[in-house]
């Protein structure tokens, strides 16, 4: 019996253990690497010092640092993982003040558990950071010192909670309860209470040094009390991590698999197919909120990870100026208004508009990073490598020749803009064609067809839209033959027409042309 | 026995150990090439009252000596390769140096070899620069926003404190602040979001103010205050920002509607003319005479926008104001004829003596903070002569000025270097009206703007510290009601 209560404990400790580091590696991975894309940690002095601008700046130092362990393959679960167990085996040897019996042993095994459960939640938001599982461990931490020092200077612990605060901010509240449970314990009332009104008082006071509103001077670093996994959002974070280095196949295999309904998930959707050259034979098959998966509107209401992903489409049409505009929101809506990723998209920007100095700026930032510094060297003005002069001389070759103006939100505009520079950019014509068929605007998109892909070969998608097209234009037959649509969508047509006549629409009808824009034209409906 | 150590004896020995263990210059070989510098500190006028200028250089130096040179005084310090000055010893130099000149030769060790280069200097100006300098820090989105803050720097040394800041303010737009005479007493800001206004500090006391009437196009946006402090001139703008296809170009943003106004801070009272709100013509960025006498703003026909942007070209009109009456003169005069110089002028600033007028011109439009080609110009509005300036302006944009109150000095923000992020630089008039080379803003870490993802916009001259804080503007906004305006 004693043998096994001494190996139950380790037992389900190192199965915790195990599950954790599991869960993270392989099932919460992209959560992990948003968050060391969502920060940028400089080795700088200014950089260093900036952490002083707010409490708990030993948590968020140490915290960021080790985020930065994530970008490494079994980094991120590790560190968490480590971090849940040392939070957990502080707290049971905290416990071990109040109950030193052996019988009570289960209590604290009980309560430590229960800690490590409810941080481990806390470490599946998006924005969650490691700063406030190292403010705990932190508020423990002084608790510990707090039982060593206490008999010599019992009131010396009203100077280490503002200095608590300092340090770990929300790991105060930690060092606070466990000090009053001791307290209250050993019958030290007014200590106790003069503890707790000092810790009420700290944020207050320091609140309007530090800029904080009342909610965040009182629970600095920490952003949010419980959280739990998200595996939709794991999803859409693989999309949005995975589109960034270039694995379209397998961001389009992630968007199939799951069957997302999202204006962000068909985003990725539709940019993983249009990089593959093949968005019109699949818009279709996907989810389609109108054109909102095709670009994303931004304005101060659009999510975070919405802003933080709408770059990537402008980057591969060779908008420029809207990429820099969408990656430059994408870094000041991040946590910390820094992006690791952004300032790396930003220094491509600026690569390939032939900015050298704007480039430079951004990628003299990245080498005094120990993550990114090779990844900036590689591309430093006169010293970039041959695989980077490709990949410029490609990119330039996209970029517009000619000016003109548009707003932020006039995508046909800035589509159009693109192809009256180089009428090849055929992601930039699909994109334009796939906008007028998603907004239904037909008139536009025979307008457009003609500019910009007139005498080729229509695929399906554009046969069945001009065939709308056509009718609507009324046009003579040997207008019709000039677009060479194939016969067999003209039958299909005429089969749609009958069956739509027939049913009015219905799942028929669906189900055996749910997939075309026609159904799309007749039914869709805009919220 | 207990034995006491003199402090300064301490000072002395730690001193002493630094230096010695510096490795020291030998074997120097000279070059030919200017000092790769940053900031460019290079042969610049500087105000005697200035924080030291720290730089750092821009090679494989892993050891630099400094040596700062006048007729009276001189200082050595090494970096590594920053170069940091310490604060009492500068000023003790400028002090002992004011109106001469300071040579600084920098030695370096690259790769094992110690270099020097060619010696530069900076010249030390009795006429001291207002040492409070106000600026909004923002990231250069423009179009949206997410954190900003309005700080204070006190450039005889690096403090810089936070006098408003978004975070506390429900995350609203926070817009340019500005002084009235160069003075800490005497200045405004427009606070936007629900519970927004203009902010107003007359002498400590902040108001609230919803510069809005019935037949305006807009709140209050660009302006400046009367010298008497009773009145300030704005601009009314509708504004559209929008995006250039070409990428280096980026943003634009332009006015389909602009008008301009009085406002009456006593009264509470909103004061237009005709002249001043024609449908046909844009008017904006308008601002008091040093005397209060005239209102400068600018004017352009109104055209079709965007597609004639580029022929959207403002001219600088004027207008008398007489403050007792309350009234506007009957004519516009034109300053500077947009027609005849096809360009287009915007952010006037008179000097506060009245002898000056400081703008911005660039090729079109009213928004030149994008414009590479935007350049900051000097009139003499006693002779009308104008000055290029050609030692201030660089190949990026040149704008957002503002006068010191002895009118020896002006700064203006400057997207020289990276393009992207405006940065804060002075410029010393002679009393002859010739200007200087300008230099940056003095930070204590020189490879701050290397570092920083914010744009210092709208850097504001003061002679005097604001009497509030972080925490008034806080309590303003949330507390306090706006004030109407009729």
């Amino acid at each position: 019996m004693k043998v096994l209560s001494k190996y139950i404990p380790i037992s389900i400790v190192i199965f915790c253990f195990i599950t954790c580091f599991i869960f993270f590696q392989w099932g919460y991975l992209y959560h992990l690497a948003y968050r060391v894309q969502t920060q940028l940690f400089i080795y700088s002095s200014d950089y260093l010092s900036s952490y002083f601008v707010q409490p708990a700046w030993l948590a968020c130092l140490t915290g960021d640092f080790l985020t930065q362990l994530f970008f490494f393959n079994y980094g991120g679960a590790l560190t968490i993982t480590l971090s849940l167990l040392s939070l957990g085996l502080l707290f049971y040897i905290t416990l071990g003040k109040f109950y030193t019996d052996k019988k009570h042993n289960w209590w604290r095994f009980i309560l430590m558990l229960a800690l490590m459960i409810w941080e481990f939640l806390r470490n599946c938001g998006i924005n969650y950071e490691l700063s406030s599982t190292i403010a705990l461990i932190g508020g423990l931490s002084f608790f510990i010192i707090y039982v060593i020092i206490q008999k010599k200077w019992r009131w010396g612990s009203l100077l280490m909670l503002p200095l608590a605060y300092w340090l770990f901010g929300i790991g105060m509240w930690v060092f606070l309860l466990m000090a009053l449970f001791y307290e209250i314990k050993s019958r030290h009332y007014i200590l106790a209470l003069s503890m707790s009104i000092i810790s009420f008082l700290t944020p207050a006071f320091l609140r309007q040094s530090y800029h904080l509103t009342w909610e965040q001077a009182y629970e600095y670093p920490s952003t949010t009390f419980i959280d739990k996994p998200d595996l939709l959002l794991e999803n859409v974070l693989a999309m949005s991590i995975e589109s960034s280095s270039g694995h379209w196949a397998k961001v389009a295999q992630i968007t199939e698999q799951n069957n997302l309904r999202s204006s962000l998930t068909s985003y990725f959707y539709n940019l993983s197919h249009a990089m593959q050259s093949s968005l019109p034979e699949h818009l279709m098959n996907g989810y389609q909120p109108g054109t909102l998966g095709l670009m994303i509107l931004l304005k101060p209401s659009t999510p975070m990870l919405s802003i933080w992903s709408s770059n990537e489409v402008w980057f591969q049409l060779g908008d420029m100026t809207m990429a820099e505009h969408s990656a430059i929101l994408g870094m000041i809506f991040s946590p910390k208004h820094r992006s690791a990723r952004m300032v790396m998209r930003l220094a491509e920007i600026n690569m390939i508009n032939g900015d050298t100095q704007a480039a430079l700026k951004y990628l003299m930032m990245l080498q005094k990073t120990w993550l990114y510094r090779n990844w900036a060297n590689q591309r430093i003005p006169g010293k970039e490598t041959a695989d980077v002069k490709k990949w410029l001389i490609q990119k330039k070759s996209l970029i517009p020749v000619q000016d003109t103006l548009r707003a932020a939100f006039d995508y046909q505009r800035s589509l159009r803009a693109l192809l009256k520079s180089n009428p090849n950019n055929k992601m930039a014509m699909d994109y334009l064609l796939c906008y007028d068929l998603l907004s239904k605007d037909i008139e536009s998109f025979m307008t457009d067809y003609d500019a910009y892909n007139s005498g080729n070969l229509p695929n399906r998608l554009y046969s069945e839209a001009l065939i709308i097209g056509l009718i609507k234009r009324k046009a003579t037959s040997d207008e019709v033959k000039r677009y060479f649509i194939y016969e067999d969508v003209f039958n299909d047509f005429s089969e749609y027409t009958h069956l739509y006549e027939e049913t009015k629409g219905g799942s028929f009808l669906q189900s055996q042309y749910g997939k075309t824009y026609w159904f799309y034209y007749h039914f869709a409906k805009f919220k | 026995m207990k034995i006491h150590t003199p402090k300064y004896l301490i000072l002395i020995f730690v001193t002493y150990i630094i230096v010695a263990c510096s490795p020291k210059p030998h074997g120097i070989k000279s070059l030919n090439i200017p000092v790769p510098i940053y900031p460019d500190y290079i042969d610049v006028t500087i105000p005697v009252n200035i924080a030291p200028l720290n730089f750092l250089l821009r090679n494989e130096a892993d050891i630099v000596e400094v040596k700062l040179k006048g007729e009276n005084d001189s200082l050595t310090v090494y970096g590594n390769p920053k170069v940091r000055f310490p604060e009492k010893a500068w000023k003790r130099l400028l002090k002992a140096e004011t109106g001469n000149k300071i040579s600084v030769q920098v030695t370096a060790r690259i790769n094992e070899i110690w270099v020097t280069y060619p010696i530069f200097y900076w010249k030390v100006v009795s006429d001291k620069i207002d040492n409070f300098l106000s600026y909004r820090l923002i990231e250069p989105g423009y179009e949206v926003w997410n954190g900003l803050q309005i700080c204070e720097r006190n450039i005889e040394n690096f403090d810089e404190r936070v006098i408003a800041d978004n975070n506390q303010l429900d995350r609203s737009c926070m817009n340019c602040h500005i002084y009235g005479n160069q003075n800490g007493n005497l200045s405004m800001f427009h606070l936007r979001g629900k519970n927004g206004g203009t902010i107003l500090n007359r002498n400590g006391k902040i108001r609230k103010l919803t510069l809005k009437k019935e037949g305006m196009i807009s709140p209050a946006v660009y302006g400046g205050f009367h010298p008497t402090g009773n009145f300030a001139v704005f601009s009314t703008n509708i504004i559209i920002p929008e995006f250039h296809a070409k990428g280096n170009i980026r943003m634009e943003v332009y006015d389909p509607k602009s008008d301009v106004v009085v406002i009456d801070f006593d009264n509470n009272r909103i004061l237009q003319t005709p002249l001043l709100s024609d449908s046909l013509a844009l008017e904006t960025f308008p601002v008091f005479s040093a005397d209060g006498k005239y209102i400068y703003f600018c004017s352009a026909p109104l055209l079709s926008l965007p597609d004639n942007i580029k022929n959207l070209k403002y001219s600088i009109c004027r207008i008398t104001f007489d403050a007792d009456k309350k009234a506007f003169g009957t004519t516009v005069d034109t300053l500077w004829n947009a027609r005849l110089t096809h360009k287009s002028v915007c952010h006037l600033k008179v000097s506060p003596d009245g002898k000056y007028i400081l703008y911005t011109v660039a090729d079109y439009g009213t928004f030149p903070i994008w414009h590479r080609e935007a350049d900051l110009q000097l009139m003499n509005l006693q002779t009308r002569e104008v000055d290029n300036m050609p030692k201030v302006n660089s190949d990026r944009s040149d704008t957002y000025h503002s006068w010191s109150s002895n009118s020896r000095w002006f700064v203006f923000a400057s997207k020289r270097g990276d393009g992207q992020y405006g940065k804060p630089y002075f410029a010393y008039v002679n009393k002859s009206g010739k200007v200087d080379k300008p230099f940056v803003l003095p930070q204590k870490n020189p490879s701050h703007y290397d570092e920083t993802l914010k744009s210092y916009n709208i850097p504001e001259l003061s002679k005097s510290k604001l009497p509030f804080s972080a925490a008034d503007i806080e309590n303003t906004y949330k507390n306090i009601k706006a004030e109407k305006f009729e």
